[in-house]
């Protein structure tokens, strides 16, 4: 009798939990809002194959860089694949003046950045694993009540799509994501790490003075970061600011005095400046330390460029 | 390695120092680090780390030419090829006509293709979306 009783008990509890999670998506991944909808979005209507282009408009349109999908078409479309490569989109971003920032591949990550009224890029797979059917769209919003994302549609209008389907076209699709960051934007939840690899992709394109902005706010953020630090000081290096560089190397070495890069490039600095003693004194542990590690070439360069500008006895000039 | 390509190496090796030389007065030494060296030492396996300058320039040029062979014009292709971070060349030059690439084939086309492929699993037994009263 007890046994029975408990083995029904045991299926309701079972039966509530799978009811439980095929209605409740939003809230297990920790929706903090009845529902979000993001403001300013702007709808693009779709041309044949153009998601690509559209998305990524109504994703920069959002950030405040106003762009057609007409001009997105040159920079994204690839004619002969009737449609656009991740790779592409990303890149394009940062033509845009935007940091690209993949999100973790989690329903919570993207619930996060929609609640700071971040719109988000995904694509999606309608097709099945082995017959891909690939489309983009920038999520919106959310309705938590109802269990539902928002989507930019492909008509020009917002579309509500149940969690559980739009999952199963993300999981599809390696639940890819990224959204765009005004420079000096920091993002909810994205490591130290991560943030400072997207920064350096958007400052290698040559937007240098974007990326400092950026690198200022990773250093507020995460001030024990050796590598913020670091990405300041080679950013204002490459500035020409030669004293501010030199501060942030400090720091780098404050907060992690092995740090081999660093001593690397402040002792050349400092070679620069005359301070020939000093610079060979940074530079030694890494020396020590790294016969054959990464850098090993570079600081024997330095090395010797650090010799050759002492050869001259120059005088250690002050800052 | 050809003998040919060794040569292509060597030239555009040649320039490249000779171009990045030029500008800047410290940071372009040669034995700099810059932020992107450091990361790619940093990051685990799965990232082309420290992929050669003048492997990247390479890569670069047959991403340009795969897109121009994909009908993209010149001039785009090479600002699209330019815009690319080096980490991402290898691949793309390799299966640019295979990565996925999203385009809506048209929410009429798309929703007939869903229906196409419910009515075969449902077909097949795998799912009862249709034939849900027939059991």
């Amino acid at each position: 009798m007890s046994g029975r009783a408990s083995r029904s008990l045991a299926c309701c509890a079972l039966l509530l939990a799978q009811a439980g999670c095929s209605t409740q998506l939003l809230r297990d991944a920790g929706a903090m809002q009845p529902d979000v909808a993001i403001a300013h979005i702007a709808y693009f209507p779709q041309r044949e194959h153009q998601c690509g282009p559209a998305a990524l408009a109504t994703l920069l349109t959002a950030t405040g860089e106003a762009v057609s999908p007409d001009a997105l078409t040159r920079e994204v479309y690839i004619p002969g694949r009737s449609g656009s490569v991740q790779a592409e989109m990303l890149a394009a971003t940062r033509r845009h003046a935007r940091i690209a920032l993949e999100l973790e591949p989690e329903l919570r990550a993207l619930l996060q950045e929609l609640e700071q009224g971040r719109a988000v890029l995904v694509l999606q797979n309608f097709g099945l694993p082995s017959l891909p059917l690939w489309h983009y769209a920038v999520v919106v919003g959310y309705d938590r009540g109802r269990d539902a994302l928002l989507l930019s549609g492909a008509n020009g209008r917002p579309q509500r799509l149940a969690a559980r389907r739009f999952m199963g076209t993300w999981r599809r699709a390696g639940k890819w994501a990224f959204m765009a960051l005004r420079p000096g934007e920091l993002p909810v939840a994205a490591s130290a790490v991560h943030y400072l690899d997207a920064v350096a992709a958007l400052e290698t394109l040559g937007q240098r003075e974007d990326a400092f902005t950026s690198y200022q706010a990773a250093v507020g953020r995460w001030p024990a970061e050796p590598l913020a630090w670091f990405a300041l000081a080679n950013n204002r290096l490459a500035a020409g600011r030669n004293a501010e560089a030199e501060a942030a190397y400090r720091e780098v070495l404050r907060v992690q005095p092995n740090h081999l890069p660093a001593r690397n490039n402040l002792a050349l600095l400092l070679a620069h400046r005359g301070c020939i003693a000093e610079a060979n004194a940074v530079l030694a542990p890494a020396r020590a330390a790294a016969e054959n590690g990464p850098f090993a070439t570079q600081f024997a360069d330095s090395w010797r460029e650090i010799q050759a500008l002492g050869a001259a006895s120059p005088v250690c000039r002050p800052l | 390695m050809s003998i040919r390509l060794a040569a292509v190496r060597a030239v555009v090796g040649v320039s490249l120092t000779a171009l990045t030389t030029a500008g800047f007065p410290v940071s372009a030494h040669a034995g700099m680090i810059s932020t992107q060296a450091v990361i790619d030492a940093q990051a685990a396996a799965g990232r082309t780390a420290n992929i050669e300058r003048i492997e990247a320039t390479l890569a670069r040029a047959e991403v340009r030419a795969r897109l121009q062979a994909l009908g993209v014009n010149a001039d785009d292709a090479a600002a699209r090829a330019a815009a690319l971070p080096d980490a991402d060349l290898e691949r793309l030059a390799r299966s640019v006509d295979k990565l996925p690439a999203g385009g809506d084939a048209g929410l009429l086309e798309l929703a007939g293709f869903v229906f196409l492929v419910l009515l075969l699993l449902d077909y097949l037994d795998v799912t009862h979306v249709f034939t849900h009263h027939h059991r």
